[in-house]
């Protein structure tokens, strides 16, 4: 499995990439984020990269081949450079549907 | 809960005939739920609720949950009836996916509770939440998303294909159009709008179509919509159907109690004292048990309830749908008893299929059994993905 990829940036959310961009958090804030993979098989090197950041494990969602954490802001852009990451995408919030 | 009945025309005796849900599986992804209080403690299947936020245990610190789950399968018996749920012998099981007083989560979490809920085997799953484009589009909506699916749509879609009926709120986000939230905006769920609890008009803050889906938007990428040069999606369609959730009032005034959540006698934060209050409850009142809350969320457990009454019918009348169609008819046969509302007409944007009626449900069910021309009909749906609704009609689905 090749670890290096043309374009990093690319493979970040809309919000991380604005995250990572405009510096208004601390490089060791903690972010929740979801790394998809190309096929499942990738799954369990996701999780041996998020543990070498290190981060920590929030979800194995293998039928959907990913692997949500928290991780620190600063280290997001490491998390592109394997070839078997897909996208990486800042978990979205929900909340109630409550007026 | 009377007048939410009386809106759906649902007979008053329909549990005493023993229609009330029982032999349904609801999965309730939300805040947590009190499963000690006394309207409660005969539905909630302890050994499988499971908690998906930080911490443990499937405590309800913002009452939503508690109050989801008693208008599907509240018993009523603390109040002599009086606010029992629709359902109330539905098995429920709570699956914590919203945590704090706000009752907020993560798309992740809620895509790995939905993964354990098809491993459930679960009939229905409930969602009373949603993600707002205010935040992230920087103003109201209409708001235009991305077509990007996040790990919460495709659990959804995954939960679908395994047969499971979805039903999710659409939403508070109205009166402006293109105010359906994600997950809504997902042609594999249910989408609920929400009425008066009189039902005889649109909530004023119910969410609302038509959706804007841009293919160039970058992932999660979410943005105002230019009115004058965007196209709206014709499919999906969204709300799909309206039941009674709101209030007539722009508050959170009038409508169904809220079970009261287990922050009674334990620690609870100033913030959430104050919600509480506003809503017409004293948590520290042990004898209250109930309180008000209204919005999609509500409508949202109504359609769920009124589904878990729909498929014991069913279940009753012979029907053994194969596994993996049977959230799908179950959707289809629930956005067919949908009809436009008099005297006042709104628009499908607005209303969807429009308000569901129990009569049209059952009505729509013996027609699904007894004639192949209904049961195409109803099968035949903008949205359908059966493949035998496209062959000829060889029968009844007992047949199958």
């Amino acid at each position: 499995m090749s670890t290096t990829t043309a374009n990093p940036a690319s493979k970040l959310d809309f919000g991380l990439e604005r995250l990572v961009g405009e510096g208004s958090l601390d490089e060791s804030s903690q972010i929740p984020i979801v790394i998809r993979v190309v096929d499942e098989s990738a799954v369990d090197a996701a999780l041996q990269l998020v543990r070498e950041l290190p981060g920590k494990v929030r979800h194995v969602l293998m039928p959907l081949r990913a692997v949500s954490a928290w991780v620190e802001l600063g280290s997001i852009r490491a998390l592109t450079e394997p070839d078997f990451v897909s996208l990486v995408e800042l978990a979205q919030t929900d909340m109630v549907a409550r007026a | 809960m009377d007048r939410v009945r009386q809106a759906l025309f649902l007979p008053e005796d329909l549990a005493r005939v023993g229609a009330d849900g029982s032999g349904v599986r609801v999965a309730i992804l939300d805040s947590g739920v009190d499963s000690d209080h006394p309207d409660l403690a005969h539905a909630v299947n302890r050994s499988e609720c499971r908690n998906f936020c930080f911490g443990s245990g499937t405590e309800d610190l913002a009452g939503h949950g508690t109050h989801v789950a008693g208008i599907i399968a509240g018993s009523g018996v603390a109040c002599d009836g009086k606010y029992r749920g629709i359902a109330p012998g539905t098995e429920l099981i709570v699956l914590k996916v919203l945590s704090g007083p706000n009752g907020t989560g993560h798309t992740d979490q809620v895509a790995a509770a939905i993964l354990h809920a098809i491993d459930l085997d679960v009939d229905i799953i409930n969602y009373s939440a949603s993600h707002s484009g205010w935040h992230s589009a920087g103003g109201p909506p209409p708001w235009t998303w991305s077509s990007h699916l996040t790990v919460r749509d495709e659990a959804f879609q995954k939960a679908s294909d395994a047969g499971i009926l979805c039903v999710v709120a659409a939403g508070n986000d109205g009166p402006n159009d293109g105010s359906i939230n994600p997950p809504g905006h997902l042609a594999e769920v249910l989408t609920c709008g929400a009425l008066t609890e009189t039902g005889d008009q649109l909530y004023r803050y119910s969410s609302r179509g038509p959706l804007y889906i841009d293919s160039s938007l970058r992932a999660n990428q979410v943005r105002r919509t230019d009115v004058v040069f965007e196209t709206p999606c014709e499919s999906p369609m969204k709300p799909d159907l309206v039941a009674p959730g709101g209030t007539t009032l722009p508050s959170i005034a009038a409508l169904h109690r809220i079970l009261q959540p287990s922050i009674l006698g334990g620690p609870v934060s100033t913030r959430s004292r104050r919600a509480e209050s506003f809503r017409g409850v004293d948590p520290w009142d042990p004898d209250c048990l109930y309180g008000k809350m209204a919005g999609t969320s509500q409508a949202t457990a109504v359609v769920s309830g009124v589904a878990a009454l729909l498929l014991q019918l069913a279940r009753d009348k012979g029907i053994d749908w194969e596994d993996r169609t049977q959230g799908e008819v179950l959707r289809r046969l629930l956005e067919e008893s949908a009809k436009q509302m008099k005297p006042r007409a709104y628009e499908p944007e607005e209303v969807g299929r429009g308000r569901l009626t129990w009569p049209n449900v059952t009505t729509n069910l013996q027609d699904f059994i007894e004639s192949p021309v209904a049961r195409k009909r109803i099968l035949d749906g903008p949205q359908l993905r059966l493949q035998e609704a496209a062959e000829p009609e060889t029968g009844h689905p007992e047949s199958r």
